[in-house]
């Protein structure tokens, strides 16, 4: 390997191009040429030379033989011991523990909650969706399933995912503070986080059933359901409405400037721009253009009284 | 037909001859075979070269335990393999060496073809992996983490699950 120097290829010495100097080579005469083979050589020594215990002499029979033993999460964990578990095929990459776990009974959920938090090797507040397999802040999560936690129940999700999977909220729920309907079909719910503890403020989360994510405040985002209310609840319905139900109770919703039936908790949208401003009268409409997403949906020109 | 009390000796790697009984030596399928294939009564020592003589005491001890344990199947060994790492109190307390020991044993298990044996240490060893994060297993077996910095990114990538969002 050594011999090879004729025709191999020169680099500078690592401790010289990484400007370490000492003595004579400080001045830069004396640059020390060394080959590919000659790094190689001092690569191999210096894990070579490190010494491992006598578990890595077995033979890969035995490597493998004991793997056979072992559990997928055990199996994940060796494969990131050293190259030499790496190069093994039966150490197959899982994505989390979430993947195998079965949690049948409340020990396998402990056992699995410890496993996960002994894997972060660091203290944290966060708890695991067992879901979307992410460690969220206790915010993420109902002062419900907060609870699981500490009670070791690991089959929780977060309020995201619960919602996306239809999260069945019903009123007996004390950690749902209402679930409203808009007029146009926009539905949403909104969440009590937090608040349990003296001084603590509960936090509301708003959940959007059409496209079932949890938002730190009202008005849906990104899921253009909203399109779906606004070819509802047109203008046109609107002052249909109000001719038919003259003095019925409309209510124009300033954060998403829509006309509405009933006040919508918790559905109003962002995503809805109206170019026109609309007052604040229910008689005196002048609206003309609605967009969405810079989409133009909707183009009407009401006069009231 | 070799009765139980006959004796053979065999002479280790490190040329110390030890007598031991037929029964208890052909719990080794290797030196069953051999003994099969000599035929008649065996009077000259049978050279263990893989095996030192402390290994072969404890292995003759695990085999003088378990002489009469009925020989295992091919059926049964494919069915013990099954996850199942639960070993018996006794092998437990025998195989309460240590690291070096409980290596050769397992070598020598593999050696002398000894599968109760061998199934006992990879178990014990897989017991010992199990429920330990990498540096725990790297401590645990004095292994050195040789990855590089690319490698270790790819690592962190795979268990990314684990981090906080």
């Amino acid at each position: 390997m050594l011999n090879n120097k004729s025709s191999a290829r020169y680099r500078i010495s690592s401790h010289v191009s990484k400007g370490v100097f000492k003595g004579k080579q400080a001045q830069g005469s004396d640059l020390e040429l060394r080959t590919d083979s000659d790094f190689e050589y001092e690569d191999h020594m210096r894990i070579e030379d490190v010494p491992n215990g006598p578990f890595l002499n077995l033979p890969d029979e035995l490597h493998l033989k004991i793997i056979s033993y072992l559990d997928p999460l055990s199996k994940a964990e060796l494969k990131r011991v050293s190259c030499h578990f790496r190069g093994f095929k039966e150490l197959a990459v899982i994505p989390s523990p979430f993947h195998y776990f079965t949690l049948d009974t409340p020990e396998q959920e402990k056992r699995f909650l410890g496993i996960l938090y002994q894997r972060k090797g660091v203290p944290s507040i966060n708890h695991p969706c067992h879901n979307c397999e992410k460690f969220l802040p206790p915010s993420e999560f109902t002062e419900k399933a907060s609870k699981c936690f500490k009670r070791k129940l690991a089959r929780i999700r977060c309020i995201t995912c619960a919602l996306r999977s239809g999260m069945d909220y019903s009123e007996s729920n004390s950690y749902v503070c209402s679930l409203t309907q808009c007029g146009g079909g926009l539905g949403g719910m909104v969440i009590k986080v937090g608040g349990r503890k003296p001084g603590e403020e509960a936090k509301r989360v708003y959940g959007c059933t059409i496209c079932k994510t949890a938002q730190d405040k009202a008005g849906c985002r990104g899921c253009m359901g909203c399109v779906n209310c606004v070819n509802c609840v047109t203008l046109a319905d609107v002052v249909q409405g109000l001719d038919q139900e003259f003095g019925g109770f409309f209510t124009f919703i300033e954060s998403c400037k829509r006309v509405m039936k009933e006040f919508p908790r918790g559905c109003s949208g962002d995503h809805v721009r109206k170019l026109a401003r609309l007052p604040c009268q229910l008689y005196d409409l002048e609206v003309l253009e609605y967009h969405i997403h810079g989409k133009k949906i909707a183009t009407e020109v009401v006069t009231g009284e | 037909m070799a009765t139980d009390t006959q004796t053979i000796r065999l002479t280790t790697s490190d040329n110390v001859e030890m007598t031991v009984e037929r029964a208890v030596a052909e719990r080794s399928i290797l030196i069953k075979n051999l003994l099969e294939d000599l035929g008649g009564e065996q009077t000259e020592s049978i050279p263990v070269p893989n095996v030192a003589e402390p290994v072969m005491k404890k292995v003759i001890e695990w085999c003088e335990h378990h002489k009469k344990d009925p020989p295992t199947t091919q059926d049964d060994d494919s069915d013990s393999r099954k996850k199942s790492t639960d070993i018996d109190e006794w092998d437990q307390k025998f195989m309460q060496v240590d690291q070096e020991m409980l290596f050769e044993i397992i070598l020598a298990a593999n050696y002398l073809d000894i599968k109760a044996l061998l199934d006992v240490g990879c178990k014990t060893v897989a017991n010992m992996i199990k429920g330990k994060s990498p540096d725990e297993i790297r401590k645990t077996f004095n292994i050195q983490n040789d990855f590089t910095p690319e490698e270790e990114d790819q690592i962190r990538r795979e268990n990314e699950w684990a981090e906080d969002r």
